[in-house]
């Protein structure tokens, strides 16, 4: 009987019931045991009992993950794949290494921000010789071949000025609470557009906004690319270039980063030394620009208001599709949908499984772009049976993602947008007299 | 397994669908049993001419053959505990026939349950056998260990609903049983031998499946008592009265406590014991159906009947059933669960009778299931890591056996026998009985070459098989 098991295989709390795989983005596609966590922690298990050797097999099969969680909000037993997935990986980055390519990237170029940012901006130049634009400036497709990009692929190309040129340091002064932008790599280098409409909300909203220069890559790719390191280093700069401001609050509009920077730098921070009540302090500054928004606009005091048409901005009907990493990871998933309902000329609809992982994944993407569209055409397909003219989510990987989907099955005329560009253009109005924002002002930690 | 076999597999199914690789060697060497047994290949046949294949081969070259679904089993059924070859249906899952006019369907073993409803539904079908795990099991293991559900009660088990099967016998002969007329006595009954047989006669490929209209419409109540003798007369006047309802769950004073933070609002105070009921039919019928039961609760002594007809509010009764797996996962780190099963009538005896061997063995036991046909699911929570309550717990299992015999009651309702329950064996079934499956079985499998020791001869001899050992 399964007593013997704790005694046997230790303390895995997995009971191979199954149920993960009726949730499991990649077992949908590919229903192998390998594909969904019982799978993944039968093989992470056996490792860690010396039943199982870590072998290319071994990597590949555990690299097949979305790191998505719906398993882990499935599980009838709470197992933390999640947590097992990134301790696997960290093993595996200390005893095998790497992939040598990829840890060359992770650790030089993504490690060091200089680096990155010269390798993006040496990229850019490049960019129009590997790429070529593709229509309605949704992208870019690769001209020739190039390792892990397909050519059916619509990727954005980097952005002409990336978001921390344009804006470091103090960007609006206001009365309210003093608030920093996390911008995050995505932002930055591909959708600056995405941090110009934050300024834009926030500056509106009569808070002073600031853009720290000296922030770097939250250290994500590094983590779960088991560079734990590296993460480090990027956390100590992070925590170091928005310390020195005296920030209320550390705002992102990228749910990865976001979720990253909540779940993920308490132990960082402190295994590199920092001392507790630092840590605590910058963790507790740390809001999605949903939820910032959500509270200092006191959006469930707001009554839905009647949608009416407006001149030149006719009613857009959207839908929202929640992004693992803010949803699932951070709980944040009321406060989009209130904050779209709550504008007068947008009318929400609901889209069928809107919680299920886009496919994108991080790197996933690139290393298994098959899995990964498939998941994402099972998203487009829920975008598409809701009927919405926009598609709005809250990280810039799910819109890249969901763009390229949607281009790739024909519907590139649905637009994909960043709360922030929704809010910024669709709540215009709720400006008061002479620019006084309408809403009151409140601590910010609600 | 010789190099030459294994090259043989490869020929059969293909290079690209089988493997000997340790890691996939380990990915098929458990089940929802949860323990481990490496078999030496894994192999994705399509077609019953492949495993006919395999089957001959194994029995040429003499290794053991487990066949598996999806893994969900609770029992070790798909578990190769003598190595050899799993052999896994995923690559035959096709819908291959959904008539809506003779209300049947022909699938391929690996297809889900879920699946298969999901394609009924387009036709306003359903398939009854609705075990909690049909999402993610496959029909032929649903055939295979002849899975329950809740609607047992009104609409019986998978086999009710098994018409015919293909089916390769252990020597690797492709059989057909069955037909498909709702009457046929031609021969004797292959196909309900075969369902149930839990992979030791034979591997189904193909079943034909009695599918039945969904009902108009569905009522569902959740009905609380302050003892479970009430609850279980209530029970007792539901079925012998005109009324058949379609889902008939209790729950226990230990389940109801578990459950309580899930739902403060639908129980009252003093609530020790819950039925979760629901009719079928016409709206009419459901109606009155529907106020039948509340009657019979009420005059056996209910605190509260709730009921409810929308889609939203019935999911808000069944949270409390819902939301108890995960309730008792959270007591202790291990549980047991023996899915019993008595006559219906004799429950409140088998809930006294646990009780009291909680309290002689100084257990937590948390009781819940299906009332209306006497399946119940004894669940006795424990800590691993203490080894006198895992001893206590191994002795309540044992007596807990005998008490269920005693009370004309079997020992499993749903989740077969497998390696789990097989030492025990002996405590339901007389010496003949056994016997005489021994016999069926050596007459169908004269070199025991499919999924061996399953049912009967499980002895702890073969615990040696078991990774940890194996690779000491
Ligand atoms: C969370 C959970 C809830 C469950 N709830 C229920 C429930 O409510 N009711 C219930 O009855 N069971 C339940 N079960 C048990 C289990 O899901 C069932 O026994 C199910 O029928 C097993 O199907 P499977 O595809 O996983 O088969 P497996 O576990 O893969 O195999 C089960 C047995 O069937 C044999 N087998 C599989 N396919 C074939 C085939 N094509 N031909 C011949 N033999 C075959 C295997 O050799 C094995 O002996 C539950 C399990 C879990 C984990
Ligand atoms: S991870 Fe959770 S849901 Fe998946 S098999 Fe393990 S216990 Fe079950
Ligand atoms: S995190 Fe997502 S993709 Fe990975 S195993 Fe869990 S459900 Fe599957």
């Amino acid at each position: 009987m399964s007593e013997d098991r704790q005694k046997r295989f230790g303390r895995s709390a997995c009971v191979k019931c199954g149920t993960c795989q009726t949730v499991c983005p990649v077992f949908s596609v590919l229903p192998e045991e390998a594909s969904a966590a019982r799978g993944k922690l039968a093989l992470a298990e056996a490792v860690e009992q010396g039943y199982l050797d870590e072998s290319d097999a071994y990597r590949e099969y555990l690299e097949k993950c979305l790191l998505c969680g719906a398993c882990e909000e499935a599980c009838p037993s709470e197992v933390q794949t999640l947590s097992t997935m990134l301790d696997a990986r960290k093993r595996m980055a200390g005893n095998v290494g790497i992939r040598p390519a990829k840890r060359l990237i992770l650790e030089q170029v993504v490690g060091d921000s200089r680096l990155l940012d010269l390798a993006l901006r040496t990229g850019r130049t490049f960019q129009n010789l590997l790429f070529k634009r593709v229509p309605a400036d949704s992208g870019i497709r690769r001209r020739v071949p190039l390792p892990l990009i397909t050519p059916d692929r619509t990727l954005p190309g980097l952005a002409k000025t990336f978001f921390t040129d344009r804006f470091s340091g103090q960007v609006a002064t206001g009365k309210g609470p003093r608030v920093g932008i996390f911008a995050g790599c995505m932002t930055n280098y591909l959708y600056p557009g995405t941090g110009e409409k934050m300024i834009g909300l926030l500056t509106r909203e009569g808070v002073s906004v600031f853009v720290p220069s000296e922030q770097v890559c939250c250290g994500m790719p590094a983590l779960v690319g088991g560079a734990s390191e590296t993460a480090r280093e990027l956390a100590c700069k992070n925590l170091e270039a928005f310390e020195k401001y005296g920030l209320d609050a550390v705002v992102t509009g990228c749910a990865s980063c976001g979720g990253n920077l909540k779940e993920n730098y308490r132990e960082l921070l402190l295994e590199a030394g920092i001392e507790e009540k630092r840590t605590e302090s910058f963790l507790s500054k740390i809001l999605d620009i949903n939820e910032f928004l959500h509270r200092i606009r006191k959006v469930d005091a707001v009554r839905e208001p009647e949608k009416r048409e407006d001149g030149d901005l006719p009613i857009l009907t959207v839908t929202y599709h929640h992004p693992c990493h803010l949803g699932r990871l951070q709980g944040v998933k009321d406060e989009p949908i209130a904050l779209i309902r709550s504008l007068p000329r947008v009318r929400y609809v609901p889209m069928g499984d809107n919680e299920r992982c886009c496919g994108m994944g991080g790197s996933f993407s690139l290393e298994h772009y098959d899995i990964s569209k498939e998941v994402n055409d099972q998203k487009i397909a829920r975008i598409l049976e809701s009927g919405a003219d926009a598609v709005v989510t809250s990280c810039p990987a799910c819109i890249m993602h969901i763009r390229d989907g949607l281009i790739r099955n024909g519907r590139g005329d649905i637009k994909v947008l960043h709360m922030a560009e929704l809010l910024e253009r669709y709540s215009l109005e709720e400006e008061g007299e002479g620019g006084e924002p309408r809403y009151g002002r409140m601590g910010v930690r609600g | 397994m010789e190099k030459s076999i294994r090259q043989k597999i490869r020929e059969i199914v293909g290079r690209e669908h089988c493997s000997d690789s340790r890691e996939d060697l380990i990915l098929y060497s458990y089940d929802a049993m949860n323990r481990r047994y490496l078999p030496d290949m894994v192999a994705h046949p399509q077609t019953a001419l492949e495993v006919s294949r395999l089957l001959k081969l194994a029995n040429e070259r003499s290794f053991p053959v487990v066949p598996r679904g999806a893994g969900t089993g609770l029992t070790g059924g798909s578990l190769a505990i003598d190595g050899g070859l799993v052999l896994t249906t995923r690559r035959m899952n096709r819908i291959l026939e959904i008539d809506p006019d003779s209300l049947t369907a022909w699938v391929e073993p690996g297809v889900l349950n879920g699946e298969l409803q999901k394609a009924a539904a387009k036709y306003s079908l359903f398939f009854p056998p609705d075990p909690a795990s049909m999402e993610f099991s496959t029909l032929g293991g649903n055939a295979a260990e002849n899975a329950g559900g809740t609607r047992a009660v009104k609409y019986g088990v998978t086999r009710d609903y098994v018409m015919a099967l293909e089916v390769v016998m252990p020597t690797g002969e492709i059989v057909h049983t069955g037909s498909a007329s709702i009457k046929s006595v031609t021969g004797y009954d292959l196909t309900r031998l075969i369902v149930g047989s839990e992979g030791t006669l034979g591997v189904i490929t193909r079943l034909l499946l009695k599918l039945v209209p969904v009902p108009e419409s569905v009522g569902t109540m959740l009905a609380s008592f302050s003892e479970i003798q009430s609850a279980a007369r209530a029970v007792a006047r539901i079925m012998s009265g005109r009324v058949t309802p379609s889902t008939l769950e209790f729950m226990d004073r230990n389940a109801v406590e578990c459950v309580k933070a899930y739902l403060e609002e639908d129980i009252p105070a003093g609530a020790a014991a819950l039925l979760l009921m629901e009719v079928d039919g016409s709206p009419s019928v459901v109606e009155e159906d529907a106020g039948t039961i509340e009657e019979a609760c009420y005059k056996e002594g209910a605190l509260q009947v709730k009921s409810a007809r929308e889609a939203d509010e019935r999911a808000s009764l069944w949270t409390a059933r819902r939301s108890l797996s995960p309730a008792i996962m959270k007591i202790k780190p291990l549980k047991i669960n023996e899915d019993v099963s008595v006559p219906r009538m004799k429950i409140p005896d088998l809930i006294t009778g646990i009780e009291k061997l909680a309290t002689r063995h100084r257990l937590t036991i948390v009781n819940f299931g299906h009332a209306g046909d006497g399946n119940v699911h004894v669940n006795l929570l424990l800590d691993p890591d203490d080894k006198d309550e895992v001893s206590r717990a191994q002795e309540a299992v044992r007596e807990l056996f005998e008490l269920v015999v005693s009370l004309g009651g079997s020992l499993s309702g749903e989740h077969g026998i497998g390696i789990a329950k097989a030492p025990y064996l002996g405590i339901e079934l007389e010496n003949s009985a056994i016997e005489v499956m021994r016999k069926i079985k050596q007459a169908l499998d004269p070199n025991n070459i499919l999924n061996p020791h399953k049912t009967f001869d499980y002895a702890a001899s073969s615990l040696e098989r078991e990774l940890v050992h194996r690779h000491e």
